[in-house]
């Protein structure tokens, strides 16, 4: 089955992963921000062969090239708790990747600190480091999937910078 | 493998001068904070700090407040919830450019900033992680220390930050301490950063 995954940031799930029998604490809410009640993930194959592709398309449309740390979770899982998934278009430049979107939909606040409690127990955490993300940016300019202009001004000088592209 | 002592930016404590620098310092830092706009009025205070100590203010320390003066006005314009891998802020934008200005004066300035408590450690955290992606090759040596010297401070957020500014140094030297910190580290997340960045430096 396929995963989803959602960029984070490392510091505010720490403590509620590290104790897992310790009440959810606020902090991982503000990586779960909703639009309308939906939230926005990308997709995983089971095999996770597009997983450096998901990463680009998350990278691409950043201010700076950084590292990505996120956290994956089993879609089936999500669908078990009730948690409905439909298709949409993800927010990158890299066109190749946008259908590699989806969102949870219909949430309300419970179910958001629901969906976190199942991040924190079931979830896979990781990260790419930002020396990988700018080599998966450079991949996808030079190898033209990604256009630098569609890049953010930080993000194409520091490319160029390095000669990268 | 050398034995690392944290010291000042990783080299030894200016006591050869005969009196408290770190006590001056630490003054300065108050000035700095008490008069945030009247840049004339700050050297005023600088000559009185000198006036009362009666010792004269080497050209080091007053290119160390030069360089807290220009960390403090980029960290007043920042705005923490800013502080998220991937997204432009004020110390993304200017940490580079300070460094170069700056040189070590610049990294002994954050670090003194620490150690007076006088910056949120959410705003050093984000100024780490640029300290270590700058690009200046004179000051290298004394980011990586004070970024070694930060795996081993209290707060989880300083040790991550350190972290990710290491691996941005692209320096092998740091992955001895990231593993050595990775093994005594209680947080599971940021153990996991340590082991990956240490794995990642010497691959």
């Amino acid at each position: 089955m396929p995963f989803l995954l959602r960029r984070i940031v490392f510091e505010r799930w720490d403590p509620a992963v590290t104790e897992l029998d310790s009440p959810l604490p606020s902090d991982p809410l503000a990586d779960l921000v909703t639009k309308r009640g939906n939230l926005s993930l990308w997709l995983v194959t089971d095999d996770r062969l597009n997983l450096d592709q998901v990463i680009t398309a998350v990278a691409a449309n950043a201010g700076v090239v950084s590292n990505v740390p996120f956290v994956m979770i089993q879609h089936s899982l999500l669908e078990e708790h009730g948690f409905r998934i439909v298709e949409s278009r993800g927010n990158t430049p890299l066109s190749e990747a946008a259908n590699e979107h989806r969102d949870v939909v219909g949430l309300d606040a419970a179910r958001l600190v629901d969906l976190a409690e199942l991040f924190r127990r079931h979830g896979e955490f990781a990260e790419y480091s930002e020396a990988r993300v700018r080599q998966l940016l450079a991949q996808a300019v030079n190898g033209r999937r990604l256009r630098r202009q569609d890049l953010k001004p930080d993000v194409q000088t520091h490319l160029e910078r390095r000669a990268l592209i | 493998m050398t034995v690392f002592t944290p010291t000042f930016a990783g080299t030894q404590p200016d006591t050869g001068s005969g009196f408290d620098i770190l006590g001056v310092l630490r003054r300065l830092v108050e000035l700095n904070r008490e008069s945030s706009s009247a840049a004339t009025g700050t050297l005023s205070d600088r000559q009185q700090l000198v006036a009362s100590t009666g010792l004269p203010l080497s050209h080091r320390v007053l290119r160390l407040a030069d360089a807290q003066e220009a960390l403090l006005r980029v960290f007043r314009l920042s705005e923490p919830e800013s502080f998220e891998p991937g997204m432009e802020n004020e110390i993304s934008s200017h940490m580079e450019s300070l460094v170069r200005r700056h040189g070590e004066g610049l990294v002994q300035a954050l670090q003194l900033l620490y150690l007076t408590r006088s910056v949120d450690p959410s705003i050093l955290g984000e100024a780490l992680v640029w300290l270590g992606r700058a690009e200046d090759s004179s000051t290298r040596d004394a980011r990586f220390w004070l970024l070694v010297w930060c795996l081993y401070r209290g707060e989880p957020s300083v040790r991550s930050s350190a972290a990710l500014g290491l691996e941005g140094l692209n320096d092998d030297r740091a992955a001895f301490y990231l593993n050595q910190r990775a093994r005594v580290e209680p947080f599971k997340l940021l153990r996991a950063r340590l082991e990956r960045a240490a794995s990642e430096l010497t691959s």
